[in-house]
């Protein structure tokens, strides 16, 4: 079988060097075409997805800190535990 | 070989100990015995011996043991890393008489290794062990002085009671 006089490797091969090339020059001379608007999409993507991941982040730091606050309340809740007293143990008696 | 004349020894031979307690501890035996109504050799050889097999006050003393000691088949563990125990004395002091038969005194002697102490000194720490420790006092009232009036009891009870600080003087 035979794509415009190639066979179908050599074929793939020039669609995917065709296709690249029209993506990284064709974007940068012609605004509007399909390259461009392709580009756009992928950078609007990037960009929501930084966004959506710095949310993500922030929303856990706060959770977080949420977590550490309420450990801290209900540690013996919020009291101050007394520190037992250890019996030092003596080696001397008194008759 | 015996020489004619000398007397021979009893098998069953007591051996003397004579413990230095300080006078306000040999008032107390002094007193617990009279009100006991026995010799105070007799009562301080009971609280030595019943002393050296009790529970509560082996696990009163085993803090100071510095080697194993076996009672009861029950194994008090030592660490000889310990410091020895120093017995202080108050100025005035004065000593006691004990008699303890030859087993008895093998006892003794046995809790005086535990303790890295001589007999004496063990039979001394026995004693004053012994007299504070409530729980021991209970169970040796039980066992020794049931058969004493009703009216004796009361008075040991109060006397004892004052011993431990629980009723002031």
């Amino acid at each position: 079988m035979k794509f415009f006089a190639f066979d179908p490797i050599t074929a793939i091969a020039l669609a995917v060097i065709g296709g690249y090339l029209t993506l990284v020059f064709g974007a940068e001379s012609k605004e509007g075409s399909i390259a461009s608007v392709t580009k756009n999409i992928f950078k609007a993507g990037v960009t929501k997805l930084d966004e959506s991941m710095q949310n993500y982040i922030e929303e856990k730091d706060e959770e977080m800190l949420e977590k550490m606050k309420a450990v801290k309340r209900t540690g013996a809740r919020g009291e101050v535990k007394p520190i037992k007293k250890v019996e030092k143990e003596t080696y001397e008696i008194d008759m | 070989m015996k020489e004619e004349g000398e007397r021979k020894i009893r098998s069953d031979k007591k051996v003397d100990v004579k413990p230095t307690l300080s006078i306000e501890l040999k008032n107390s035996l002094y007193t617990f015995s009279y009100l006991c109504n026995e010799p105070v050799k007799d009562v301080a050889e009971k609280l030595c011996l019943d002393g050296a097999v009790s529970k509560v006050v082996i696990d009163d003393i085993c803090k100071w043991f510095r080697r194993s000691y076996q009672y009861n088949n029950v194994i008090a563990v030592g660490d000889a890393d310990r410091p020895k125990l120093k017995i202080n004395y108050s100025s005035q002091t004065s000593k006691v008489t004990i008699r303890f038969k030859r087993e008895d005194y093998d006892l003794i002697c046995n809790l005086a290794h535990a303790l890295d102490l001589t007999p004496t000194s063990t039979a001394a720490l026995l004693i004053r062990v012994s007299l504070r420790n409530i729980e021991f006092m209970q169970q040796y009232c039980t066992k020794h002085l049931m058969d004493l009036s009703n009216e004796r009891k009361k008075k040991i009870d109060v006397f004892l009671n004052e011993l431990w600080g629980l009723i002031k003087k």
